[in-house]
């Protein structure tokens, strides 16, 4: 194989006229602006969450619920949006995305009626469906501002992005819960409310620049002609409804990447979400009061590796394999699964755990996850949707794709949450779990690539082994799951009942002490005491007259303990103070 | 596959374009290895002069003040941007390689930041490592520096590469 045609490809791809790379970065940052300040209203949530607890006592699973719920109407949001995008546009898609999301954000922050957790699950089921017309508008944006050969860099900065936008609304939102003054403008610290005020107005400055400078395509930035589309070359970039519905719906190709798709979810959610349990569950950090240096670092690290890998991974792809996504997304998938088999492996030989080697091994394998995860997300996720559909049906072949990655992180997250429960926290079955996933995504890749060679039959046989090893999972998988569960109940019921027992003991020494202790008293007084003169009160101090020993005798009131009368008690007025009587 | 659209550009569209086509020429021409010295020193100690006035005056002044001051570094970044560019195509390179000059140090920087490596005079191993990242920049600055430019034309010489272009 020459790399000779790819070398050329890639050199025509990138000779544009004058002004347009700098037109087309003006508008990539336009767009991906507007984008990285949607997620200033999506992740506000997450540091909403513990002043809308302690103000509403919502639960913590509520609030779980609510992120779930979120998920789900963005998955279904991206399939909905992403056909409305190609026919109304991706510059007209973002804009009433974040209008929307703008609305909903301040009728959550102002209005009185959120404190009913249904109303607010409503309120931020419909953001999450609002949100979903970004990605599709800003796919289907860039797919007609890209040749094919250069999408796979552009992929990655879209990754770079996402980082960025959850970057700003992590630096914005402990500004605004400490409180801040700008102007005559002042607010007060821990009110949550307000981040869900403040972030729309990021977004609407954002979109009030993005409706002027952003052009859906270069013929309407005065570049006509400049940009090639594979799929179909046509002035405009909208379609109707059905022939968008038609073309996605009976790509094949669209459908493996999907399922592909479904698998870096999975396992890219996994990796991010349950990474401060493993933390410290495995290597025995205290993530809530002395987060570890090593943490930290960990954590810094993930979003630059994953930036830099998901750049280098478009770029790849761009350069040697002229656009196609599926060769380097099957190597990254299959890396991804030795990696995380390695881990699996690392883990049970129980050479992770919280030993300076441990903590190393196992920070070490998160940053290798996160790189292999964010790559296969850029090329899967943003690149290969704009190669399917092209500049018109761009907007849904993304929303098909990138609502399997919600799918996928659901089925994910509740099989990991299941298997961690029965398994008493044993994260071997996080990391096999997350290599399966990411064994099958090669294996659709794999199946992908024999297609596109024209080996039909090699192809199908992955499909079927593919099938197999979901069924073989299941047949094997679900009565072991079964049986462990059964260990893992009897095993709780057991320490159920011994802990009610040592409680029922302890009770039962307790009570015993307490009546030893009363049997006791009486005899330590009458020992204190002597019985001559128990009743008589004279020998304490047979010197004293009738009138002091009365004094004496008389039992005074009890005083409270300093220390709570001073907490307790009004300040003193001081002496120079004026007093009622002495004003 | 779909009706054929009318495509306007509207006039603040080609405006835009105008501008785009203005930036991106400033980066074509080429700088001698004098010129961009003295550019590059000139502009350095203007950079150090606002924030001298910044750390020693603009501190307790109305914030615009400061954001002027933030505005003016951020164009004179900008003018050392070019400066590079610029020298790179006197030497018959890309522009890209600005990147080169510019990643590897600030992702040395960001290492370093990240394991507080100043403190840690002992991890010298890691200071190789990141010194070694950065050996193409020192490279490439000492040549942006010493090296005389390319003679005649040398394919980054702006309008003349694109009139070029175009006739082909």
């Amino acid at each position: 194989m020459t790399t000779a045609p790819a070398k050329a490809q890639w050199k025509d791809a990138h000779m544009h006229p004058p002004g347009f790379r700098a037109r087309r970065g003006l508008n990539w940052f336009t767009v991906g602006l507007l984008y990285a300040t949607f997620y200033m209203c999506r992740y506000n949530f997450r540091f909403a969450g513990p002043g809308m607890r302690e103000e509403f006592g919502f639960e913590a699973q509520q609030i779980a619920d609510l992120a779930g719920w979120f998920s789900l109407a963005y998955g279904t949001g991206q399939l909905v949006n992403g056909l409305i995008c190609d026919r109304i546009g991706g510059r007209a898609s973002m804009l009433l995305g974040a209008i929307g999301t703008i609305l909903l954000n301040i009728a959550i922050g102002f209005s009185p009626f959120i404190s009913n957790f249904s109303a607010f699950a409503v309120l931020w089921m419909l953001n999450g469906y609002l949100q979903a017309a970004g990605t599709p508008g800003m796919v289907k944006i860039n797919a007609a501002w890209f040749n094919r050969a250069e999408r796979g860099v552009f992929a990655g900065i879209f990754g770079f992005m996402i980082q960025s936008g959850q970057t700003m609304i992590s630096l914005l939102a402990p500004v605004i819960l400490n409180g801040f003054t700008f102007l005559a403008f002042a607010v007060g610290p821990g009110n949550w409310r307000m981040l869900f005020c403040i972030p729309p107005i990021f977004v609407g400055l954002v979109a009030i620049w993005f409706y002027f400078i952003s052009a859906p395509s270069p013929d309407e930035a005065g570049y006509a002609g400049t940009i090639h589309d594979d799929v179909d070359n046509s002035a405009g970039t909208t379609v109707r409804v059905w022939e968008s519905f038609k073309f996605v719906f009976s790509n094949p190709l669209v459908w493996f990447y999907a399922v592909a798709y479904g698998c870096t979810g999975a396992v890219r959610h996994a990796s991010d979400q349950l990474a401060p349990l493993y933390f410290e569950d495995v290597l025995g950090f205290n993530m809530k009061t002395n987060l570890p240096e090593i943490a930290v670092a960990t954590l810094a690290l993930i979003p630059m590796v994953a930036v830099a890998g998901s750049v280098l991974s478009g770029w790849v792809s761009d350069r040697f394999f002229r656009g196609h996504r599926y060769p380097v997304a099957m190597v990254l998938y299959f890396t991804e699964a030795v990696v995380i088999a390695t881990a699996a492996i690392v883990m049970g030989l129980k050479l992770i755990g919280p030993t300076p080697a441990g903590i190393l091994l196992g920070c070490l394998f998160l940053v290798l996850i996160a790189v292999t995860a964010n790559s296969t997300h850029s090329i899967v996720g943003a690149a290969a949707p704009m190669d399917i559909g092209g500049k018109k049906m761009a907007g849904f072949a993304s929303g098909v794709i990138d609502s399997f990655q919600y799918y996928g992180a659901a089925i994910g997250l509740f099989l990991t949450g299941r298997l961690l429960k029965v398994s008493d926290g044993n994260y071997t079955f996080w990391f096999g779990l997350m290599t399966c996933f990411a064994f099958f995504g090669g294996c659709a890749m794999l199946s992908l690539l024999l297609r596109q060679k024209g080996r039909q039959a090699a192809s199908r046989s992955v499909i079927v082994f593919m099938i197999l090893l979901v069924l073989g999972g299941l047949v094997f998988g679900m009565p072991k799951y079964r049986a462990q569960k059964e260990v893992h109940r009897a095993r709780v019921a057991e320490e159920a009942a011994a802990l009610a027992a040592a409680q029922a003991q302890a009770a039962e020494a307790m009570a015993l002490a307490d009546a030893q202790a009363a049997e006791a008293k009486p005899k330590v007084r009458k020992v204190k005491r002597a019985p001559e003169v128990a009743d008589d009160h004279r020998w304490i101090a047979p010197a004293m007259d009738d009138d002091t020993f009365q004094k004496k005798a008389t039992p005074k009131p009890k005083k409270k303990k300093p220390k709570k009368a001073a907490i307790n008690a009004p300040a003193a007025p001081a002496a120079d103070a004026p007093t009622p009587a002495n004003p | 596959m779909s009706a054929q659209h009318p495509v306007t550009v509207t006039p603040f569209q080609l405006k835009l374009k105008q501008l785009c086509i203005a930036v991106e020429t400033l980066f074509e021409c080429r700088r001698g290895r004098v010129a961009f010295l003295l550019n590059m020193i000139g502009t350095a100690a203007l950079y150090w002069a606002i924030m001298v006035v910044q750390a020693r005056w603009l501190a307790a002044r109305p914030w615009p003040l400061l954001a002027i001051s933030h505005l003016g570094q951020g164009l004179l970044i900008f003018w050392a941007i070019i400066q590079v560019v610029r020298r790179l195509h006197d030497l018959g390179r890309t522009g890209k390689l600005f990147w080169a000059i510019v990643i590897p140090p600030w992702v040395a920087w960001r290492v370093a930041d990240l394991f507080h490596l100043t403190e840690r005079p002992s991890l010298w191993e890691l200071w190789i490592v990141l010194g070694l990242m950065c050996l193409w920049t020192v490279w490439l600055i000492l040549q942006l520096i010493f090296r005389p430019g390319s003679e005649g034309p040398n394919g980054y010489d702006g309008r003349d590469f694109y009139k070029k272009n175009q006739a082909e």
